[in-house]
C-alpha cells in the first residue's frame, strides 16, 4: 500500500509516498517558501529513484503548489498514492487519535482553525483538494495535538475562571506531537530502553515553529506551546510567551483591532520582530557560525530554550536524554550549545567537539561520563505520518 | 529621627510610623487611598496623629515613600527633589494605574516635611542589573521600544532583603539562590550574588506565577480568543486576567495562600497542584539561569505558611539535579524592609 504523507507547515508543503509496511521510500519532496511571499520564488522539488528535479512555482499559495505534487505522483504508476495522510496541527478537545475523514469531520475541522490560524486552514485546504481529486482514497487526519493528550490536569490548566476555560475549551493542548512522538520512539531504541519506560526533554526546533516536550515514561507530560502554537519558545515569526497586559497594549496600539495584534504576534515578532532583517536565526550566525557576541535575538531566543530545558528537566525528574531535532536543533550547534552549557546541576554534560561535528545522525554528543544523555536525532514527520495512516486502515480492515 | 512609611498600592496607603529610639514602628495599618491627590496631606497628617506620645515632633519626622517602578529613575533609596519627581512623572505612561498616586503622595510629604527629608525607595531597582535577554520580548523592536515593553519585577524590596538573609545565613556571599514573594501576585526572582539574573513578573504583574486574583502565564492566544470570542474591550479582558482568575477562578471565591496551602477541600487542592505546579517549573528554569542553586528563600506575607511547600520543592529538584537547597523563611512585613533600605539615606541627611 502505497500512502502518500502530506506535512503542510507554515511556509512549506512537504511529502513522501511511502510502500507501507515496509516503509519503503518511493519519491519525496517539499513546496518550498510558499504561504507568503518571499524575496526568493516559491518552489517543487522532487527526490525519486535517485534524482532531484527542482522547478519553480507560479504562486505562493498551497493548492498550486499540491497541485504541482499530485501531478508529478500520478505521472508515474509506482508512485500513485493508496491512502492520504495528513498532518493536522491542532485537533482541539474533539480530536485524540487519527480519523480516517468524512464531511462531518471536514465541518468540524473548520470550525476550529482559528485555533491554528497559520497552520490549520491550509492543511484543510489540502484536505478538501485531495478528497476533490482522490474521491476514492481514504483520508487520514494525524494531530500534532494528540500525543499531548496526556498532559496531567495540573499542567494542562491554565489560572482562569473555570466557567470560561470550560466554556471555551480554553487548555493547554501542546504541538509538534507527531516529531515529539516519533523522536522520542527513536531514542528509546537507541538508549535501548522501552519507550514507557523513556523520560526525556524533546526539543523541536524547526525554521519556523518550535517547542518542547516533556516525557515521562514514553508519555507527553507538558509542552511549551498552549491553546495555541503562539506561546512558549521564540520562534521564527511567532514572539512566544509574552505579558498579557502587553497583549492588551498592543491591542490598543492597533485601535482595538485584535486581527492586527495577531498577524503581529504570529507572523512579524519572533526573531524576524526583534531583527527587522530576517525571520532565520542561522542569518545571525555570521560566516563561522559562532559570535563572540551572539546578537540580541539569539540570545533572547537561546536563553528562554535553555530556561524551559530546566524546567521541563525539573517536571520529567529523572532525564534519561535530551533530544534536538528538525532544522534548528539538528544543524546548529550553537543553539544547543547556549542550551546545554553549564547544565551539570542536571546532570546535563556536553561534549563540544561532538556538538560541533556530530557526524551522521542520529548522534550522541553527550561527554561519555554525562548522565544525562544529549541526542541529536533527524525528525521524520511524514514518516510518523505514513505509519499512523497505515494502523488506523490497517485496524479499519481487522 | 521618627520616620513615617508609606506604600501606596491600587486602591490603598499602607502605613508605618518608626521611632527612632525603638527602630520599629509604633503603628502601622492600612487606609482607603483618597481619590484626590489634594487629601494626601491631610492623610500623612492623620496617620502622624495616631502616635499620641509626647517625644514624636512632627518636625522631627522624616517620610519615606515606596514606588512601584522607577525603571531608571531610582537606583537606590534616594532624596525627593524636583529633577526626581519630573523623572517620575515622565514614566507615568509605563505604569499607569500607580505612579500617579506615587507621585502625588512624594509632592504631599514634600510639603508637608518642609525640611525634613523624604526619601524614595523603589520596588523595580532591584531588577536593573537584570541581563537584557532575560527583559526583552520577542516582538517588533520599534514597537518594543515605543511601548517601554521591557519584563521586570514588583517585589524587589522583599528579594533584595531576602536574598542578603540567606546570603548570610548559608555563608555564601556568591550564593545563587531562589527568592520566592508569596504576595498575592506572587514572584519568583534567581539570583547569582545578590544580583537578579532571572524574574517569574512581566512588564506587568499579569504574567509570571498565577496569584490570588491573576492569570499568571497564559498563551497569549487567550487574550486573542477572548476578545473574538466573548466580544470583550481591553479593560474587560484586564479584569478578567487580572482580578477574577488565579485561585479565585479556580476554586470559585476569594482564599488566601494560607487556605490555598494548606486546606484539604478537594477543589483548593486541584488549584494548589497547579500553583505547585507553576512554581516547579519556574524553580527549574531559575536553576538552570543560575546554573546551581544554594538555597530557596520565601518572603512576602503568604511566606509562613511554606514549610511543606518548600519541602515538596525541595524533594521535586533533588530529583532532576545533584542541589541540596536550604530552605530559609524571611517573613519581615514591607514596611520594615522599607523603612530599612531608607535608614542610611534617612542618617546621611540628618548628620
Amino acid at each position: 500500500m502505497n500512502v502518500l504523507s502530506l506535512n503542510a507547515g507554515s511556509s512549506s508543503l512537504k511529502y513522501s509516498i511511502r510502500q507501507m509496511p515496509d516503509e519503503v521510500v518511493l519519491c519525496h519532496g517539499e513546496a518550498r517558501r510558499i504561504g507568503a511571499p518571499t524575496a526568493q520564488p516559491p518552489e517543487f522539488v522532487h527526490h525519486a529513484n535517485g534524482k532531484t528535479t527542482t522547478t519553480t512555482l507560479d504562486s505562493y499559495e498551497y493548492a498550486p503548489a499540491l497541485a504541482a505534487i499530485l501531478e508529478v505522483l500520478q505521472s508515474d504508476k509506482s508512485t500513485r498514492p493508496d491512502v492520504v495522510s495528513h498532518r493536522i496541527v491542532h485537533g482541539g478537545t474533539r480530536f485524540k487519535e487519527p480519523e480516517i475523514v468524512d464531511d462531518q469531520i471536514v465541518v468540524e475541522l473548520e470550525a476550529i482553525q482559528h485555533l491554528a490560524p497559520i497552520h490549520n486552514p491550509p492543511a484543510i485546504t489540502m484536505l478538501k483538494i485531495c478528497r476533490e481529486q482522490l474521491p476514492d482514497l481514504a483520508q487520514i487526519c494525524v494531530f500534532d495535538t494528540a500525543f499531548h493528550a496526556s498532559i496531567p490536569e495540573y499542567a494542562s490548566s491554565y489560572a482562569l475562571p473555570r466557567e470560561l476555560t470550560e466554556q471555551m475549551g480554553i487548555r493547554k493542548y501542546g504541538f509538534h506531537g507527531i516529531s515529539h512522538e516519533y523522536v522520542a520512539t527513536e531514542a528509546a531504541r537507541l538508549i535501548g530502553k522501552p519507550l514507557d519506560q523513556l523520560n526525556a526533554v524533546s526539543c523541536h526546533l524547526g525554521s519556523g515553529g518550535a517547542s518542547l516536550c516533556a516525557i515521562r515514561d514514553g508519555h507527553s507530560v507538558d509542552n511549551t506551546m498552549g491553546l495555541t502554537p503562539l506561546q512558549g519558545l521564540v520562534m521564527s515569526t511567532r514572539s512566544g510567551d509574552i505579558d498579557p497586559g502587553l497583549v492588551l497594549r498592543l491591542i490598543h496600539q492597533a485601535d482595538g483591532d485584535f486581527n492586527k495584534t495577531e498577524k503581529l504576534l504570529n507572523k512579524n515578532s519572533g526573531i524576524l520582530g526583534m531583527t527587522q532583517a530576517s525571520a532565520d536565526l542561522r542569518d545571525l550566525l555570521g560566516d563561522d557560525a559562532r559570535q563572540d557576541e551572539p546578537d540580541l535575538a539569539l540570545r533572547v531566543s537561546t536563553w528562554r530554550l535553555r530556561k524551559y530545558l530546566g524546567a521541563f528537566l525539573t517536571v520529567v525528574g529523572n532525564a534519561d536524554t535530551i533530544i534536538f531535532t528538525d532544522t534548528l536543533g539538528e544543524t546548529v550547534p550553537v543553539v544547543r550549545e547556549m542550551a546545554c552549557r553549564e547544565m551539570e546541576c542536571f546532570g546535563v554534560k556536553l561534549d563540544l567537539e561532538r556538538n560541533n561535528n556530530p557526524g551522521e545522525l542520529p548522534a550522541d554528543i553527550a561527554t561519555d561520563d554525562s548522565p544525562v544523555r544529549i541526542w541529536v536525532i533527524h525528525t521524520d514527520e511524514e514518516l510518523a505520518l505514513a505509519r499512523m495512516a497505515w494502523r488506523t486502515v490497517d485496524s479499519v480492515a481487522v | 529621627m521618627n520616620t513615617v512609611v508609606l506604600i501606596p498600592a491600587a486602591k490603598t496607603i499602607e502605613y508605618a510610623m518608626f521611632d527612632a529610639e525603638l527602630s520599629k514602628p509604633v503603628v502601622s495599618g492600612t487606609l482607603h487611598a483618597p481619590a484626590d491627590d489634594s487629601d494626601f496631606g491631610r492623610i500623612i497628617r492623620a496617620i502622624e496623629q495616631q502616635d499620641n506620645r509626647p517625644h514624636w515632633e512632627p518636625q522631627d519626622t522624616g517620610y519615606v515613600v515606596c514606588v512601584p517602578y522607577s525603571a531608571d529613575a531610582v537606583g537606590g533609596p534616594m532624596i525627593a527633589d524636583q529633577a526626581l519627581l519630573e523623572k517620575l512623572e515622565s514614566l507615568i505612561p509605563a505604569a499607569p494605574l500607580h505612579l500617579p498616586r506615587s507621585v502625588g503622595l512624594i509632592r504631599a510629604c514634600m510639603q508637608v516635611a518642609q525640611d525634613a527629608p523624604v526619601v524614595v525607595v523603589s520596588k523595580s531597582s532591584f531588577y536593573k542589573p537584570l541581563p537584557e535577554h532575560e527583559v526583552h520580548y520577542a516582538i517588533d523592536f520599534k514597537l518594543s521600544q515605543q511601548l517601554r515593553a521591557r519584563r521586570c519585577g514588583f517585589h524587589g524590596i522583599y528579594h533584595d532583603y531576602a536574598c542578603r538573609m540567606a546570603s548570610d545565613q548559608i555563608g555564601k556571599a556568591d550564593g545563587k539562590i531562589i527568592s520566592i514573594c508569596l504576595e498575592p501576585r506572587p514572584e519568583l526572582a534567581a539570583t547569582i550574588a545578590n544580583k537578579p539574573v532571572m524574574i517569574s513578573s512581566g512588564m506587568t504583574p499579569l504574567e509570571g506565577l498565577c496569584g490570588l486574583t491573576a492569570c499568571g502565564d497564559i498563551d497569549p492566544g487567550i487574550v486573542l480568543e477572548l476578545a473574538r470570542t466573548q466580544g470583550w474591550g481591553a479593560d474587560r479582558i484586564n479584569r478578567c486576567l487580572g482580578q477574577e482568575s488565579g485561585m479565585l477562578g479556580l476554586i470559585g471565591q476569594p482564599v488566601t495562600w494560607e487556605a490555598v496551602l494548606d486546606d484539604a477541600n478537594e477543589s483548593i487542592k486541584s488549584a494548589r497542584e497547579i500553583f505547585q505546579y507553576q512554581l516547579m517549573r519556574q524553580c527549574g528554569a531559575a536553576v538552570a539561569a543560575m546554573s546551581g542553586l544554594d538555597a530557596i528563600v520565601f518572603c512576602g506575607r503568604g511566606s509562613i505558611y511554606t514549610r511543606d511547600l518548600g519541602k515538596w520543592l525541595s524533594d521535586q529538584l533533588r530529583k532532576a539535579t545533584n542541589c541540596e537547597p536550604a530552605l530559609i523563611v524571611c517573613d519581615k512585613p514591607l514596611h520594615e524592609l522599607v523603612y530599612m533600605q531608607a535608614q542610611d539615606q534617612l542618617c546621611q541627611t540628618v548628620s
